[in-house]
């Protein structure tokens, strides 16, 4: 992705340039790991606002209260208390602007309806459910997952045309998606304090690929190859 | 429980039960005996299929149809999950909303407290979730497994 990298490399010159002009002897009152810190966080705050991504933006503002405690006088607030603060307020904020995520942000998240079974919608929340996948022309499955645990069985399932799409929208949950050995998966999924792992990946004969869309939220999946 | 075999050129083929009253045990032995030879068709691509029960590990509903699973395949029946209690043999089992499943063929239980429990069949990586509600149920069904074990 082209935004990124053109990011985040301005971020890195602007630190390398820094360096040495503290080595030069200015913005010498400010140490330089606390710049380094600042500088991050703040691109850090860039990026999620940008996004739209709670967990980012408080998360960053709590790093940056921990790097000036003293400045802003705020210590009996750091380094836990504002953690904390920061985690409970990104739950609770997921929790109330889940729905504006999906309408708003994500134009790829199908309402489509029941009638084309290419399409399979699967919604869990605070709970636990395993769901096997049977349709003969897959396009498309819309998960959708919330403080909660899903399993998805793709064995079963035949992909119309070269490929399908996976499109995830997770917060504190755990997804296991069984994929077929022959079967490739591309991870295209924005993830924030999240992982994705593959089990059993031996990769031959491919046929079909998977692309795996979306954006989960402390969350993980796990692919298992069958 | 005592097994007496009364063999009689005159006897008349009959099973006779003595209890001194109805627990689960002896209906689930009288199910066991009513039931030993149900039959359901399955289906699967216009195909009918004539399996034995023991194969199924578990039904599942999907949307208008139930689901039957075996170790690697999927069939379809065109009872309800309601019906399909009702007429299976006694070593089958609801054990969700959605769910009911082969007491022959668990491999394990992964018990949770606070949500659905895990189940997994024996050779294969199919897993279904057991609701707390009838955990517990299962966990006595189990117990008295010995029964169903052939």
């Amino acid at each position: 992705m082209k935004g990124k990298n053109i990011f985040w490399g301005l971020f890195f010159v602007l630190a390398g340039a820094l360096v040495l002009v503290n080595q030069l002897g200015l913005f010498t009152e400010i140490g330089l790991f606390s710049l380094f810190f600042t500088i991050f966080l703040v691109a850090i705050l860039i990026k999620s606002t940008v996004h739209i991504s709670f967990t980012g933006i408080l998360f960053s503002i709590a790093g940056l209260c921990i790097v000036y405690a003293e400045t802003l006088h705020i210590e009996n607030i750091t380094p836990w208390p504002v953690l904390i603060a920061a985690l409970f307020g990104s739950i609770g904020l997921h929790c109330i602007f889940n729905n504006h995520h999906k309408h708003h942000h994500d134009k790829e998240f199908d309402h489509e309806s029941i009638d084309s079974d290419g399409i399979v919608n699967v919604d869990v929340s605070f709970g636990a459910s395993a769901k096997y996948i049977n349709t003969k022309n897959l396009e498309k499955v819309n998960i959708s997952c919330n403080f909660g645990a899903v399993k998805i069985y793709l064995d079963n399932a035949s992909i119309k045309n070269d490929n399908a799409v996976i499109y995830f929208n997770m917060s504190f949950a755990g997804a296991e998606l069984y994929i077929p050995k022959n079967w490739r998966v591309e991870n295209n999924i924005d993830t924030s304090l999240a992982g994705i792992d593959e089990k059993n990946l031996n990769a031959k004969d491919i046929e079909k690929t998977i692309i795996l869309t979306g954006k989960i939220n402390l969350s993980g999946i796990e692919i298992i190859y069958i | 429980m005592k097994i007496r075999i009364d063999i009689d050129e005159n006897n008349v083929d009959e099973i006779i039960i003595k209890c001194k009253k109805i627990t689960s045990e002896i209906t689930d032995i009288q199910n066991l005996l009513k039931n030993s030879n149900k039959k359901i068709i399955f289906y699967k691509d216009n195909v009918e299929y004539y399996l034995e029960l023991s194969n199924i590990l578990f039904f599942e509903t999907e949307d208008n149809f139930v689901n039957a699973h075996t170790r690697d395949n999927v069939f379809q029946t065109k009872y309800k999950l309601y019906e399909l209690e009702k007429i299976l043999p006694n070593s089958f089992m609801r054990v969700s909303k959605s769910t009911i499943l082969n007491v022959q063929h668990i491999y394990s239980i992964n018990h949770s407290i606070t949500s659905s429990s895990v189940v997994e069949f024996t050779n294969t990586y199919k897993k279904v979730y057991v609701s707390r509600l009838y955990y517990k149920i299962l966990k006595e069904k189990l117990e008295r497994r010995f029964l169903y074990e052939r």
